[in-house]
């Protein structure tokens, strides 16, 4: 059998069979990396939140009991986990000084332009408080409802709403003060 | 107002709106203006390319298995081993030695059983001490947890406080540019079109 479905790779790992563990990893590293890096926009401390976010979820693995979908349940785990993370490195390091990531990409156009719009993507970003930025992320990045936020977040769906309508409001001070 | 939230509640969940209603939203200043902001984010986030996840070990995410189960195992084992030991000495002396090579026998045998209890004693104090360990370990674990609670409702409290003051400056800001607007409008009247009291 070469195709495993989740739930089978869910309850392998929750035996503690290694292989379904990492192929779970596998199949979830890009979509955790990729939340990691638009919210903290430095590709090693996306690095960092994600290993710590695995590790997470391979302790309460044994917890799962499949009563919300296993990409909810991971969610949750990497939103609590980004803020305590969040919170620690804002001790050590204001959002503004982040360091822009480097680019390994060869092509000089594309690249610049992957860079300009990446560079915009990542102002954008970084001009949020965090829990906008994260209700941002989930509505637009990842395509979910209010009541999948506020699911998400553990926060009601109206707080949801007003934290992306605020959101909306200071992208368009953002948006003024580039256009100048 | 209701019904135009619901709208853009509506369109921002991906639900078609129809041209009347689109309408009705972009007549609304303020709805109008944050339909062309989450436009701004869609577009970003549909031009977003997603990165490749750089080499990491996988394998650092797996657990080291607790070592304390071993102590317990250790426990059982010797208790296992003195219980082997009394069988075999109940069992294996021969019926015709003399008492004298049974007296030191048992004797040995004595010796044996009680080096082992000591053994399972010092065994049984490990494992307490462990306890005690753990539960204050424990104890530490929720009081810092406690205490990281606390100061996570001050942070929040700061938080909420330091946005009310920006919302009431940002109120005020716009407050004032509308009165400076209005002045503007009446000075720029003719002064025939301005009531005479």
């Amino acid at each position: 059998m070469f195709f495993q479905s989740l739930e089978t790779l869910i309850a392998k790992a929750q035996q503690g069979n290694k292989r379904a563990w990492l192929k779970l990893v596998k199949q979830h590293e890009s979509q955790v990396y990729n939340h990691c890096l638009r919210m903290l926009s430095n590709p090693d401390d996306a690095m960092d939140l994600m290993q710590e976010v695995f590790i997470s979820v391979y302790k309460s693995l044994p917890k799962f009991r499949g009563e919300s979908s296993f990409n909810t349940w991971l969610f949750q785990i990497v939103h609590r986990r980004g803020v305590e993370f969040y919170r620690r490195r804002k001790l050590y390091q204001p959002l503004g000084e982040a360091p822009e990531p480097a680019c390994e990409n060869s092509d000089i156009e594309g690249n610049q332009l992957a860079h300009l719009e990446h560079q915009q993507l990542t102002q954008m970003m970084l001009s949020l408080p965090w829990e906008q930025r994260l209700v941002v992320e989930l509505k637009f990045f990842q395509h979910c409802t209010f009541e999948e936020i506020a699911l998400q977040l553990d926060i009601s769906t109206n707080t949801a709403k007003s934290r992306l309508y605020s959101a909306l409001g200071k992208l368009k001070v953002h948006l003024e003060a580039v256009d100048g | 107002m209701a019904n135009l939230d619901m709208l853009f509640e509506q369109w921002l969940e991906g639900k078609p709106l129809s041209d009347a209603q689109r309408q009705q939203l972009n007549a609304d200043p303020e709805y109008a203006v944050m339909m062309v902001q989450a436009q701004h984010w869609q577009m970003q986030s549909r031009e977003h390319q997603q990165a490749p996840v750089p080499k990491w070990d996988r394998e650092s995410t797996l657990e080291p298995q607790p070592r304390f189960s071993k102590r317990n195992n250790f426990a059982a084992w010797a208790i296992a081993a003195s219980v082997v030991v009394c069988s075999l000495a109940v069992l294996l002396v021969p019926d015709n030695t003399r008492d004298s090579a049974l007296m030191a026998q048992l004797a040995k045998q004595t010796q044996l059983l009680q080096s082992q209890q000591k053994q399972i004693d010092q065994l049984q104090n490990i494992i307490t001490a462990q306890n005690e360990l753990q539960q204050q370990q424990m104890y530490q674990l929720t009081k810092e947890a406690i205490t990281t609670g606390r100061v996570e409702r001050q942070e929040d409290i700061t938080n909420l406080i330091t946005y009310i003051k920006t919302q009431r400056a940002q109120d005020q800001a716009y407050l004032r540019m509308q009165l400076n607007d209005l002045a503007e409008q009446v000075q720029e009247q003719p002064m025939t079109a301005i009531a005479r009291n």
